[in-house]
Formats: C-alpha cells, structure tokens, sequence
C-alpha cells in the first residue's frame, strides 16, 4: 500500500475521506509553489501603438505565472484587473498581455491605434510549477 | 486545545505567527490542489476559431481550470491573451471554456496556420 500525508477539514476521516474538497492537504495532489512576486511599471509614450517591459525570472523553464494590473486610467488606484486586459470598439482593439519564455516575465500594451502618455503600473506572482511548455 | 501542523518560512516563530502569508503549509488553511493537468502539443490552428476538447474528469461538477499557451513566438501566454503582431494588427487570440463534462479550447487564426502548445490544470473546487 502506498504511503501518502493526508490532512481533512474537521469532522472528516482522513483515513477513507476521498473527495479533494474535504481535504485540507493531500500528497496526491500537487498544489502551486510561489517563487517571486513583484511590481512592474510600463511608460508608454503618446504616439506609440506597442510597448513592453521584462522582469527576469531566470527559471531556466517557461513557469506558471498570474499578472494583474491597475486600473488607476479608468476605475480608480487601488482596483486590480487580471491581465490579460482587452478593449474593443467599433474601429480600435488594445490589449495589455503577459507572457514568459525561459528566462523572463514580459507585460506588452498593444493597440491598433495609438496610445497617449500613460503610465501601467502591474503586480506579478511567478511559481515554481513549470508549465512544460 | 486544537492540533495543528504549520510550517513557517525561516524566520518566523511557527508558534505565535499569525499571518497566512509567513506559512509555508498550515493545516487551518485549504490549499489550493491541482486534480489533474495535461499538456496538448502540436495543436493544429486551421480555422477561426479552432476548438479544441479534453474532459476534466470532474463530471458533473465544474471545477476551476487554468492554462497557459505556447504560440509560434516561443512565449507562454495566458487565456483571452490577444498575441501582438508587428505594425497595427493582432495575429492570435485564444479562450478557456468549462463545462459539466469538458475543458475547450478555443484559438483563433488570423492570417494563415500555425501550431501550438497548451498546458492546463483542473483545480479543487467547483466554480
């Protein structure tokens, strides 16, 4: 029989409780380990319709990875929108996306217009679960 | 008095913290468990949108899923990301739907065929 570290909420049998939701922790299941956070600021210039910027993860491997960005140009500082972030209208699509390769984590503001001055400012959590991609 | 196992990151007296964040497991707090996870190579993306289907394995719950994507660039990108193209265009977009039985892919193709990867996780917890 294999051996595995089971922990149940309380009033659960940690040793028949099968259903994942019961459980507390259980060494079946694999969970996301953090690696690093951090904040992130993107100047774009008017007249641009592409900027990005990169902080460096150095992982060696393309890591699991969440963004999200402040909405300080339409709700307010202090409200978090998950990046990717999209606009549309009738004639001009913009997008705020994050991605990772091997060695970095990149946030790009991309329009089919142009921007004005403006100033993104992000806040990233990279884990160490690799995405094998 | 209540048993529990905690662990602190170094640092932090296991005994008197009292903030999530300076553990590195504590058995008061779920942890956020991946079920399963899958990689889906060499996708071909022919049409707009181009929809691909794996089950969850959860049915008939929904449960929480996630995914990244590898366009032709070589970069992970996250869902609803619209892929930059150069001048004023965007190239790719790609979404994750869930249902009852199904995760599904759903990649869009601007301006000719590619391939690409997909990495998902099916989490704990229904949505």
């Amino acid at each position: 029989m294999s051996q595995k570290i089971v922990i149940t909420k309380a009033g659960f049998n940690a040793l028949t409780e099968t259903d994942p939701d019961n459980l507390i922790f259980s060494s079946d299941y694999a969970t996301l380990k953090y690696y690093s956070s951090g904040t992130l600021s993107l100047s774009i210039s008017s007249g641009d319709n592409e900027d990005e910027t990169s902080v460096a993860h150095n992982l060696g491997y393309k890591p699991f990875f969440v963004v999200f960005l402040e909405l300080d140009f339409s709700l307010g500082a202090g409200d978090w929108a998950c990046v990717p972030f999209n606009l549309d209208d009738t004639f001009v699509r913009s997008t705020v996306t994050a991605s990772v390769d091997n060695t970095n984590l990149y946030v790009t503001a991309k329009t089919t217009d142009t921007f004005s001055d403006i100033d993104l400012n992000f806040r990233y959590k990279i884990f160490r679960n690799s995405t094998g991609l | 008095m209540a048993q529990e196992i905690r662990v602190s990151k170094a640092g932090v007296n296991v005994l008197t913290a009292t903030d999530p964040n300076d553990f590195i497991f504590h058995s008061s707090y779920n942890t956020f468990k991946i079920l399963a996870e899958g990689t889906l190579l060499n996708q071909s993306i022919s049409a707009t949108p181009t929809e691909i289907t794996v089950s969850h394995g959860q049915n008939p719950s929904i449960p929480v899923v996630f995914g990244f994507i590898k366009f032709p660039d070589g970069r992970v990108y996250l869902p609803d990301s619209m892929q930059p193209s150069t001048g004023t265009s965007f190239k790719r977009d790609w979404r994750i739907y869930v249902d009852d039985t199904n995760i599904i892919f759903r990649v869009w193709e601007e301006g000719g065929t590619y391939t690409c990867d997909i990495k998902y996780y099916v989490f704990e917890t229904t949505i």
